[in-house]
């Protein structure tokens, strides 16, 4: 870093005093941001910090109520994205805004000066072509978008923010969606770009990578800015308490007693493949009251099929699958409900809730039966009353009961479906008896993820069976007492966690079965 | 300073009101231009609109009679909304409903005299009924479009009328419609020309609104039509639901039906609907799918036929496709309007 000197020319922009409110919420509250030439400046926060809200702001998306925004020391009014760009400020969303039948050239283009009514492509294409080589971002220019993997559709966006003449670039949680690899080709590209006095705000809820590519941090919570200033001296654990507002301790592991009932076993069970599900072929395991089962495997391997067996949506064909001690009532959810599974699915926003209805709505949608409902009459009054108490349980942050699901933050549309699944209960126990979890944590934020592991083990200190699906190996050590493979629709093994290694299992997951590990030795019969 | 769109975070019920009476008042002017170009004096003509469904109370009652069929079809097309379904077929759902109404009161069994009303609005809501279950049993069963199947089966439904008004049924003066019903089978009159009906449709919208709101059935069908995927993971009996909801909004178009031949007509003929069935989808449209919101538009479309027809009477050269053109021109307007309801026009400062 040459120049990271305050004088003013060095400022490229400054946000002041941002506030933007919806209704019921207050996204931005008096925010400050400083951005200066040649300076990748990392804009932290959890899920519903304010951080995507602040970026709309900047690119025109959203008109703040109050603020100002000045660019290169000029005060200016961001009336709409155009006006951005022609300042020179681009943002990359996290899902890319491009159209799928045009090629990558054609989206690069799209929206500049040169593409009049008649495009001088080769003009175009060279300038393109030359940014392209500078930074390293060598892609095909004339294949169709559709075509392209995520990780060559991000390099799109950033040509297409370097053939506009962006000076500031705005990166939204670019790293989810690539792969190590990638991520490193993307902090090059960043580094060249701040290196030739380009300013860049990236924006992420992922320490390491911030701790990585950042000069400055700006850490937002709760719609206000908590702590803005250099990189030097900062670690892992400092930004996760500004960004978290208290300390987050590793999850402490102790030896754990399972000799309690068996809650759940499957032998040689298979499933159809149906629709979107593949199938399952000859699984077989048990699960224990007050264990937690991990079960890991490249995406696509019958995870969810897996779990849509368990919780009753779906049927096998063979083999047989016993619940508490009986055979499961497979194909009739309502009667799993009542006998205490709980299933926090993959699909949050469409299976898991629906976001059009009201949080309440949402809340009861596994219990109106059981409590609110009386010869068909709903006791609105009463689920409202309940609402409340699991919105105050799992702390989330919404309105009310009335809000609409669809304006609620990632993290907190997960807490709904967790609130309403922890309640599977039966009248005499305190907890669900089986939960099924399917990835219950990705896409979430550090503090997030870590508040939502903590309830699955609550609940699993209350007695129940956990059967937890990821494919974040920290997580599946961090919690599991047992972790089982996936692979295309088999269970290749399942040991206590103790005789396992990350590498072990990442070689499971590309179906190698290490010699020492034969298949099913690790399953004792119950 | 300039203007600039901007999303409302909420829709208003003032501002969709505003929106209504404003596309009401825009349509207007847009009658009149056309009264100008046929050559009727828009002016007087936009009168006769206005006098003729309200000036008088014969014109009152005729309004509010036909507010009766629009009513309980617009209920059995918004009814199907709130699933997503679309029932183009309120249409035949009248025609089998005043065919099933007309089976019972001419060749049925003999009822004692007090059970006669009550069962010739069953046969009726009967015969929708499971004319609307036809579709929903094809789209839940072969996921048959539901579009075109309730479509196709308004024409099945009116050529049955057909077969049976110019064959078995064929009245003894050799014209085409039915003998008239015993006295025994007609809806009591309140006032006029107007006949009970007016009463059942207003306390099954009043029904249907509470039911929407206050029941798990009613409940369990938004989870339906907010996400299916989401009922079925809940443990809805999602198949269950949409064949009952189709089957009452079928019943409703099939109350329709009765109340025409049993209340108004008081025989079965091949025209008893002037094409209420279709009329109903721009009702429930206007009135946003809200139950109660149908009764009131159907009202005013109510309103729009009677007003018509005086126009006619008193206007040889309007033609009756004006009114036609003037509903048109309303449900462009409204949901043009909807576009306000949801954004905004706000001013905003400065800029260079």
């Amino acid at each position: 870093m040459p120049a990271l000197l305050e004088s003013p020319e060095n400022i490229v922009l400054e946000m002041q005093g941002i506030r933007k409110s919806f209704p019921g919420v207050t996204a931005n509250d008096g925010v400050q941001l400083r951005l200066r030439r040649g300076e990748i400046h990392a804009l932290l926060g959890e899920n519903g910090a304010g951080k995507s809200t602040l970026m709309s702001v900047l690119v025109g998306l959203y008109r703040p109520d109050s603020g100002s925004i000045a660019v290169r020391g000029t005060p200016v009014v961001m009336r709409n994205p155009r006006r951005a760009l022609r300042l020179g400020i681009c943002m990359v969303h996290q899902h890319f805004l491009q159209s799928q039948r045009h090629t990558a050239l054609q989206n690069i283009a799209l929206g500049h000066a040169y593409l009049r009514l008649f495009p001088r492509w080769s003009r175009i294409r060279g300038q393109v072509e030359r940014a392209a080589q500078k930074y390293g971002l060598g892609l095909d220019l004339d294949a169709p978008i559709a075509l392209m993997p995520v990780g060559e559709r991000q390099k799109v966006e950033i040509l297409r923010a370097l053939f506009h003449g962006a000076s500031i670039l705005v990166l939204d949680e670019p790293t989810a969606v690539l792969s190590r690899q990638e991520t490193e080709i993307l902090f090059q590209v960043l580094r060249s770009f701040a290196a030739e006095g380009g300013s860049v705000i990236f924006i992420s809820h992922k320490l390491d990578e911030v701790l990585d590519i950042a000069h400055r941090v700006t850490v937002m919570r709760k719609g206000r800015t908590v702590f803005s200033g250099p990189m030097a001296g900062m670690d892992a654990p400092r930004l996760a308490r500004l960004m978290v507002g208290r300390d987050i301790h590793p999850q402490q592991r102790k030896a754990r007693d399972l000799s309690g009932p068996t809650v759940l076993s499957l032998r040689d069970v298979s499933v159809r493949a149906s629709g979107p599900l593949p199938s399952l072929r000859q699984v077989s395991f048990h699960l224990k009251k007050g264990e937690i089962l991990g079960m890991a495997g490249v995406s696509g391997s019958g995870q969810r099929t897996l779990a849509h067996l368990l919780a009753g949506l779906q049927r096998h064909h063979a083999g047989s699958f016993q619940l508490f001690g009986r055979p499961a009532p497979v194909g009739d959810v309502r009667a799993f409900t009542r006998m205490g599974v709980a299933h926090v699915p993959q699909d949050r926003n469409r299976t898991g809730l629906a976001s059009g209805l009201s949080v309440m709505e949402n809340l009861v949608l596994k219990h109106y039966r059981q409590l609110f409902c009386r010869r068909g009459i709903m006791a609105w009054d009463r689920a409202r009353a309940w609402s409340v108490e699991r919105i105050q349980e799992l702390d989330i942050q919404c309105p009310g009961p009335g809000a609409r699901t669809a304006s609620l933050s990632g993290g907190n549309v997960q807490k709904v479906i967790l609130a309403r699944e922890l309640a599977v209960r039966r009248p005499q126990d305190s907890a669900p008896r089986l939960v099924v979890a399917a990835y219950p944590c990705r896409g979430l934020d550090v503090g997030a993820a870590q508040e939502l592991r903590r309830r699955l083990l609550a609940s699993r200190d209350l007695g129940s069976a956990v059967l937890l699906i990821s494919e974040d190996l920290d997580e599946l050590f961090s919690l599991s007492d047992r972790i089982g493979v996936l692979f295309r629709g088999r269970l290749l093994g399942l040991y206590p966690r103790e005789q396992l290694s990350r590498e072990l299992v990442g070689l499971m997951m590309g179906g190698h079965v290490p010699p020492h590990l034969e298949l099913g030795k690790g399953e004792s019969e119950p | 300073m300039s203007l600039k769109l901007e999303r409302r975070a909420d829709t208003s019920l003032p501002a969709e009101a505003l929106v209504l009476l404003a596309s009401i008042l825009l349509a207007t002017m847009v009658g009149a231009v056309v009264f100008a170009a046929v050559g009727a004096p828009p002016l007087s003509a936009l009168w006769v609109l206005l006098r003729e469904p309200f000036g008088s109370s014969f014109g009152l009652s005729e309004t509010i009679l036909k507010t009766i069929p629009l009513a309980f079809c617009a209920l059995a097309v918004a009814l199907a909304l709130k699933i997503d379904m679309w029932n183009i077929g309120a249409e035949g759902q009248l025609y089998m409903g005043a065919l099933a109404g007309s089976w019972l009161a001419l060749h049925g069994p003999n009822l004692p005299t007090p059970l006669r009303l009550p069962a010739i609005l069953l046969a009726g809501a009967l015969g929708g009924a499971v004319w609307a279950a036809i579709p929903a049993m094809l789209k839940v069963y072969g996921d048959v479009n539901e579009i075109i199947s309730t479509l196709m089966l308004n024409y099945v439904a009116i050529a049955w009328v057909e077969y049976f008004v110019y064959g078995p049924w064929k009245g003894a003066d050799g014209f085409p419609y039915t003998a008239t019903f015993h006295e025994s089978w007609q809806l009591p009159l309140l006032y006029r020309r107007v006949h009970v009906g007016i009463l059942l449709v207003l306390a099954l919208a009043l029904l249907l609104y509470w039911a929407e709101r206050r029941t798990a059935l009613g409940y369990e069908v938004r989870v339906v039509g907010a996400s299916v995927r989401n009922a079925h993971y809940g443990g809805i009996p999602v198949l269950s639901r949409l064949l009952l909801l189709m089957a009452v909004a079928g019943a409703a178009a099939g109350l329709a039906g009765v109340g025409e031949v049993s209340g108004v007509e008081h025989r079965l003929h091949a025209g008893i609907s002037p094409g209420y069935g279709y009329t109903a989808i721009i009702i429930a449209f206007l009135a946003r799918r809200n139950l109660l919101a149908t009764v009131g538009v159907a009202f005013i479309f109510a309103a729009l036929v009677v007003g018509g027809d005086g126009l006619q009477m008193a206007f040889p050269q309007v033609s009756s496709a004006v009114v036609q053109l003037l509903q048109g021109t309303l449900l462009l307007l409204v949901l043009t309007g909807g576009f306000f309801t949801r954004y905004r026009l706000v001013r905003s400062r400065g800029g260079r």
